[in-house]
Formats: C-alpha cells, sequence, structure tokens
C-alpha cells in the first residue's frame, strides 16, 4: 500500500526553537489519529502538510508531491483548521459558495456543493441565514467542516474537528468521518479525545517534543513502548497466594488485591516470558483460577505512559 | 449508525465535485467574500460618511464660481491627500486583516497560487475602491456645477481618469506597505513625504518616480488646472503607463513578498 503521506527527515525551527525535530514517518491511507499534548508539534506537522509551512530541513511528501505552493496537489487535500476563527461578517453558504469557486467550482456547482455540505456536516438550516460572527463553538466546528469536505478531497486533514461539539455532535461528526473513511478517504485526525480517536482511528502517530515517541496501530504501539504493561484480571479463589507465587517468580511489574474480593489484577513484565511460564507457575501454586481477562488500555493509558 | 456507515445525506456523494481551478472562477470567489463582507450596515454607514462629508462641506463653504477653492478641495486634497490615504486604509490590511482574523488558512490551502490570491484580492478591494471614489468625484463635480464652477466640463474626463490612475496605484502601494508593516500607515505617510511629495517636487526628470506627478500632468492638460497649479501637461497615455508600470512594480512586489513568506497568526501581529 503506497503511503499517503511520508516524511524523511523533517524538521521545522521557529528561531531557536525546535517545532519537529528529524522525524520519518508515512501515513498509510485511512483513518489516522495525531496524539501529542499542546507544543508537541502537531499544528506545525498539519501546516507543512497542507503546505503552510515549509519544512526548515528534510522532506515531506503528500501523494509524492511536496504541499508548498502546489496548487495541483491542494486540490486534493481539505484542511479544518483548529482555530475557531471564521469571517464573523458573513454568512456560511456564500462563504463556502466563495471558497468552492477559489477550488475551481462553476457557480452552480459551487452553490450546490455549498448546500449539501452544510446539510452533510449537520448545520442546521434555520442558522444557515445568520452571520457566522452569532455562531456557537459547535455550530462554527460544522461550518469549519463543511468547507473542509466541499471540494470531495482524497485527503482530510483536520485539526481538533470536535472541539465545542457536544456528545451528540462528536458521534455525529465520527459517523460522518467513518462514512468518507468507507468511500476511500484518507483522514488525519488531531485530537485531544483520544478516547474517541480510539474508537475511529486504527492508526495514530504519537508526537512530544517535536519528535515520534510511537506510530502505528493501538497494539503496536503498546508492545513498542517500553516498559509497557501488559494488564490481566484474574478471577481465583486464592488471590493473595497467586499475585504472591507470580510475584516471586518476577514476572511482574505489579498488582492489586482488593480485600474480600476474588480478583487480581496484574501488571506482568514481558507477555512472552509471562506466558511460557504460566500454565507451571499456576499449577505450582495450587490455586483455582476462575476467570482470566485481559485488560485492553485506552489509547489515554498509552499516551500517559509514552508522553510521561 | 454503525462504523460502516454511509455519509447520511445524499449531498455530497451525489455531487461530485468538478474541480476546474481558474483565475476568473478565483476571482468570482474572492469577490464574493469582498462584497459580502463590505455589505453591513455599519461598513456601509462609514463608507457613505466618507462619500458625502467633503463634498457636502465643500458645498456649504465655498463661494459662487471660486475656481481656486474648488481646486485645492476637489483636487489638491481629495485626490492627492484623500484618495491616496483612502488607499492605505482599504489595501493596507487586505491581507493582514485575514492574517489577524485568522482566515487566512482557509484560502491558502485551497488549489490557488498565493500570488495570484494577492492578485485577485487587489483587484477586488481595487474595483470596490473605485465604486466609492468615483462617487466622490460625481459627488465634486456636482458641487461644481451647482457652485458655478466654468469649464467643469472639460475637467470631467481628465479628473476621473486620475482617480482611476489614484486608486490603481495608491492601491498597489498600499498593499504592499500593509504586507511590510502593522504601521502601514505611518509607513505610507513617510512614502509620501519622501516620494510623491520630495522627490515629485524635485524639478529634474527624478519626478517621474512620484505617482502623483503623472496625475498632475494629466490633470494639466486642462487649461484652467495648469493655470491655477502651473503643473506641466503631459501626454495622457504616457502619464497613464508611467503611473500603470508603478503600480504593476508594487503589485508584483506585494505578490513576491505574500509568495514567499509564512504567516503565523500570533507572531504576524507583532511586526
Amino acid at each position: 500500500m503506497s503511503a499517503v503521506i511520508e516524511a524523511k527527515d523533517l524538521s521545522r525551527w521557529y528561531g531557536i526553537v525546535m517545532g519537529l525535530n528529524n522525524i520519518s514517518f508515512s501515513i498509510e491511507p485511512g483513518l489516522t489519529g495525531l496524539v501529542g499534548p499542546n507544543g508537541a508539534g502537531k499544528s506545525t506537522l498539519i501546516q507543512i502538510i497542507t503546505g503552510q509551512l515549509q519544512p526548515s530541513s528534510g522532506d515531506l511528501q503528500v501523494f509524492g508531491e511536496r504541499p508548498w505552493n502546489n496548487p495541483g496537489l491542494l486540490k486534493r487535500i481539505g484542511y479544518c483548521p483548529e482555530r475557531e476563527s471564521l469571517p464573523t461578517e458573513l454568512r456560511p453558504q456564500p462563504w463556502l459558495h466563495g471558497l468552492a469557486m477559489i477550488s475551481g467550482m462553476s457557480r452552480s456547482e459551487a452553490w450546490q456543493k455549498a448546500e449539501s455540505t452544510l446539510e452533510l456536516a449537520g448545520l442546521a438550516r434555520e442558522h444557515w441565514h445568520k452571520r457566522m460572527g452569532q455562531y456557537s463553538k459547535g455550530m462554527r466546528q460544522r461550518v469549519k467542516l463543511a468547507q473542509a469536505l466541499i471540494h470531495d478531497p482524497d485527503l482530510l486533514i483536520l485539526d481538533e474537528p470536535m472541539n465545542g461539539l457536544d456528545p451528540m455532535g462528536r458521534q455525529e461528526i465520527s459517523n460522518i468521518l467513518k462514512g468518507l473513511a468507507a468511500q476511500g478517504k484518507n483522514i488525519l485526525i488531531s485530537s485531544h479525545i483520544l478516547a474517541e480517536l480510539e474508537t475511529l482511528c486504527r492508526n495514530n502517530l504519537i508526537l512530544n517534543w517535536g519528535r515520534i515517541i510511537a506510530s502505528g496501530a493501538k497494539g503496536d504501539i503498546r508492545t513498542s513502548v517500553k516498559d509497557w504493561s501488559e494488564q490481566l484480571a484474574i478471577t481465583c479463589d486464592q488471590p493473595e497466594k497467586l499475585a504472591g507465587r507470580l510475584f516471586e517468580a518476577g514476572v511482574l511489574n505489579g498488582f492489586d488485591v482488593e480485600p474480600g474480593s476474588e480478583v487480581l489484577v496484574i501488571r506482568v513484565k514481558n507477555a512472552e516470558t509471562f506466558y511460557e511460564q504460566w500454565t507451571r507457575l499456576l499449577l505450582d501454586s495450587g490455586v483455582t483460577v476462575y476467570e482470566v481477562r485481559g485488560q485492553s488500555r485506552s489509547l489515554q493509558d498509552i499516551f500517559e505512559k509514552v508522553t510521561a | 449508525m454503525s462504523s460502516d456507515a454511509q455519509i447520511p445525506v445524499d449531498g455530497t456523494a451525489a455531487v461530485q465535485a468538478n474541480l476546474r481551478p481558474g483565475f476568473f472562477r478565483s476571482f468570482l470567489g474572492v469577490w464574493t467574500f469582498e462584497w459580502q463582507s463590505r455589505m453591513t450596515w455599519g461598513k456601509l454607514w462609514t463608507v457613505a460618511m466618507s462619500i458625502f462629508a467633503l463634498p457636502a462641506l465643500m458645498l456649504l463653504t465655498m463661494p459662487h464660481g471660486s475656481v481656486d477653492t474648488f481646486c485645492h478641495w476637489a483636487v489638491t486634497f481629495y485626490l492627492l491627500l484623500v484618495i491616496p490615504l483612502n488607499c492605505l486604509s482599504f489595501f493596507g490590511p487586505m491581507i493582514r486583516d485575514d492574517v489577524q482574523a485568522d482566515t487566512l488558512p482557509f484560502v491558502i490551502t485551497r488549489p490557488l497560487k498565493r500570488r495570484t490570491f494577492y492578485v485577485l484580492k487587489y483587484l477586488c478591494v481595487m474595483i470596490w475602491t473605485q465604486m466609492v471614489s468615483f462617487l466622490g468625484c460625481v459627488l465634486f463635480i456636482l458641487v461644481a456645477l451647482l457652485k458655478g464652477i466654468p469649464e467643469i466640463g472639460q475637467l470631467m474626463p481628465y479628473y476621473f481618469l486620475a482617480q482611476f490612475v489614484a486608486v490603481v496605484a495608491f492601491g498597489a502601494l498600499g498593499g504592499l506597505m500593509g504586507l511590510l508593516s502593522k504601521k502601514y500607515m505611518v509607513l505610507g505617510v513617510v512614502y509620501g513625504f519622501v516620494v510623491e511629495w520630495g522627490i515629485g517636487s524635485i524639478p529634474t526628470n527624478i519626478h517621474s518616480l512620484a505617482v502623483s506627478f503623472h496625475i498632475k500632468s494629466i490633470l494639466a492638460n486642462v487649461p484652467f488646472m495648469q493655470k491655477e497649479f502651473g503643473w506641466t501637461a503631459a501626454a495622457v497615455g504616457e502619464s497613464t503607463l508611467y503611473a500603470m508600470s508603478a503600480a504593476a512594480v508594487f503589485l508584483i512586489l506585494g505578490a513576491i513578498m505574500f509568495s514567499i513568506r509564512e504567516f503565523h497568526h500570533a507572531e504576524e501581529m507583532q511586526k
């Protein structure tokens, strides 16, 4: 599968401040999450991808082309910026109409697309006649999403698209994005709401201090993170005894047992070594196990671990 | 809705975008924003005041038949001072306002060369400024007719041409000043003093560098203007060409600067 976005030794400085520090990565088609705390370099990366900034060194290509001052490529990219700024004195339809014409649509086509994308983004018709300065945060997000979609781009870059939306709105936008991904659109989403990224994106790119600290599918990230503990919940008749035996064998990073409970939660050091020894250790302990449940930890946990 | 859900409307799925970006389509797109953003009561009221205030003042204060007073109001004050200042205030913020409002990324991430966007933006603001300035000139001519200024019919074509040329050239200069500094008004006034007033008054060929010199040369084709100010007449086509060339230079410099610069919302406002 050819990469949608590919960066090689990409760096970007702002004077003496490092925005991106010699990063290399490749983003495959589909939905990809861009995760990182404030100042991690997410917006810098997005601005390079959308041709607003140039790399200080290294190279970044989208669909095999450099984005800076490349209208042919920008035709294929839709961008929804993080900030809520919209032209306050304009109404959404004429604004989208103008943007669609700049993107290369005829007047009639642009008008039709302005309406259909506003509907798609879920902005209720009764708000279409208002100037955008009167819009709530959620309404602005919908108009921003609509302008990113208006020219049917192959790649959508969404910087914090869920900001300001209520839970229902988030669900709606998630569904729209999933629908677009199902149609073959490539989407890169940056968000602080990791739980949403987790349900939306198969792959993630975790940035911190201008560096990529983990990338790939959640499972791959988990295995690539040093000291990452697989977590298991074991229901048994003697949890303290089992915990002691496993701890003595040196296969655990830690464990939790609630007094009076039959559930033992363990964090294993190395999954491979643990499963090799698990049956023997269990038989030796003489403990009766009723259930073993893997506790899949969230992207949030991984993010906290890798950015710690 | 399941994760495999299709887009919940027919619109986008049904209407496949047929993208053929071009200068004219992009112009119409940029014009849509410019026109709509100026059609607010507050802005229209300000423009109306700026159009009507000076002719109204002239009507109230000018003695009947006073060619001297008319020339100083309509030419020295309006054409050579108010229009250049208007151009600075209209064209200076044409990009800066978008950067300040952080709405520039919506346009520069579209399939349009930056230099083309700059030129389109200039054209749109220029059309609007021409309309406003033209109305102002029409009102001055009406006041002149009411006050019995002789030979006003002879002045009219030259006066409107001079207004057109002034907006084109000073507009391009204003746009460039806006890109150079947030204090574009100050920069423009300094430029005006040094080049338009200073260099423009030097009695050698170097005065050709001043746009105002060519505007004066156009107006000097009217005998009573020549008599009033003592300006030297030059061929209208030649003067217009010189002024337009200056506009082209300012515009090209602005377009190049806009093409190579990166715009950071927060940083930009400090410059």
